[in-house]
């Protein structure tokens, strides 16, 4: 578990703030999820897929049902002014978040953006559609040849606890 | 829609991005299809990727402690080191309890002292005792994990190999004191398979030996095993006296390697309380 913070923590706080627009929230999400990964561990399934993929999806949950339950006026006063400065540069990553990192940075913006709004701010297809003033049809055959692109970049990646 | 245009709508869907007719179209899906769950899970680590590109963050340093705080007042509740049933089992658990009880009552010294001198060493040194003693249960969870993962594994190539028919009764056995070992024991009349998963090598001159208990009746002993490298340990034996049915439980002790008629070592798994 320390050894899951020790790695994943950066990452995890990154994409919470990510979502929320705050830091001190996002590290309430943080803390929230651990918690509840300590809670679980036992119930955890290898066969189901890597403790990365379930934790990061724990956390994106976790920071959009918070995201969902804030108000919009607050969040539109506190802005993107509190988001946590990258610690990039000061620790460096690991060889094989590199590679995702490369993976997604690599996507065509047309099919990275509609993944990332889903993403991060937790929209459906029909809001991105809308959002980026796209049909329908097209939002999603980006979004589909954006997530294939992915896996065939990240194929192979472990996203183990170790 | 077909499976193809299903299979098409996963990705969409580990983002949770789905929506309207496509969601409840895939929602239904998804019971009945297996190669679908596999797509949903494969497009799930990709989306994970998605955040991990991410330049880290770090975390103030608060934010382990708090966590470290949330975990041990669950683990004050339902302590993760399993209870022995006796006095020697016993001490991991005893050995948590007066730790946390200690911090507890360190923490009260601290409020009336001046927090100098050396009551504050002896509340440092508690203290960090306590934080090692809430990692190792943290770390306990997903070696736990780990194990059941494993046994699933050994269950199911047992299984294909027919080692054992599939109607076997089936026993849960748990690390005692403390361990991340687990074990499952599968028997149908006097024939016990065992599988274990985390154990530690035995010292020289030891193995792990089997017990049959019922309640009322001397432990009768099964064989003596040995776990390969990487702690697995399976094996096969007749225990005479085992009982039809499932009043019967397992447990497995540390002994010479040539077996003993009765428990000698300390227990190593034990049935579930």
């Amino acid at each position: 578990m320390t050894k899951l913070y020790d790695r994943y923590s950066g990452a995890a706080l990154a994409a919470a703030a990510r979502v929320l627009g705050d830091r001190a929230e996002a590290e309430d999400v943080l803390q929230e999820v651990f918690v509840r990964v300590w809670d679980r561990a036992a119930e955890f399934d290898t066969s189901r897929g890597s403790v990365a993929a379930w934790l990061m999806g724990s956390i994106r949950n976790a920071a959009i049902d918070r995201l969902r339950r804030k108000d919009a006026f607050h969040r539109a006063l506190e802005g993107a002014a509190a988001l946590p400065r990258p610690d990039g540069d000061r620790h460096e990553l690991p060889e094989d978040l590199r590679r995702v990192k490369a993976a997604v940075e690599g996507l065509p913006m047309e099919q990275r953006r509609p993944i990332e709004l889903a993403y991060f701010e937790g929209l459906t297809q029909t809001e991105i559609a809308a959002r980026l003033e796209q049909p329908l049809g097209t939002v999603k055959t980006r979004m589909r040849l954006g997530m294939q692109r992915l896996r065939a970049a990240l194929a192979g990646f472990e996203g183990g606890a170790a | 829609m077909t499976h193809e245009e299903l299979r098409g709508l996963c990705g969409l869907h580990a983002l949770g991005a789905l929506d309207g007719e496509d969601r409840a179209a895939l929602e239904a899906h998804l019971a009945d299809c297996a190669e679908c769950r596999r797509e949903v899970a494969a497009n799930a680590e990709a989306a994970a990727g998605v955040a991990l590109a991410l330049a880290p963050a770090a975390p103030s340093p608060e934010v382990r402690l708090r966590l470290q705080d949330a975990v041990a007042a669950r683990t004050a509740v339902a302590p993760l080191v399993p209870r022995g049933s006796t006095p020697a089992w016993a001490v991991p658990a005893a050995a948590a309890a007066a730790l946390l009880a200690g911090v507890w009552f360190g923490a009260k010294l601290e409020d009336a002292s001046t927090g100098r001198g050396p009551l504050s060493a002896e509340v440092e040194k508690v203290r960090g005792d306590n934080r090692k003693l809430r990692e190792a249960n943290v770390d306990l969870g997903l070696r736990l994990a780990e194990a059941r993962a494993k046994l699933d594994a050994m269950e199911a190539e047992a299984l294909a190999e027919k080692k054992f028919m599939p109607g076997a009764a089936m026993g849960e056995l748990a690390g005692v004191g403390g361990a991340a070992a687990l074990g499952r024991v599968f028997w149908q009349g006097e024939e016990v398979h065992i599988m274990a998963a985390n154990l530690p090598a035995p010292p020289e001159g030891r193995g792990y030996q089997v017990w049959a208990l019922v309640e009322g009746m001397a432990p009768m002993p099964g064989a003596v095993f040995m776990p390969d490298r990487e702690g697995l340990l399976k094996g096969a034996q007749r225990i005479e006296g085992v009982p039809a049915g499932r009043g019967v439980k397992f447990a497995v002790t540390l002994e010479p390697v040539a077996g003993v008629k009765a428990p000698t070592g300390p227990m190593v798994l034990e049935p579930p309380k």
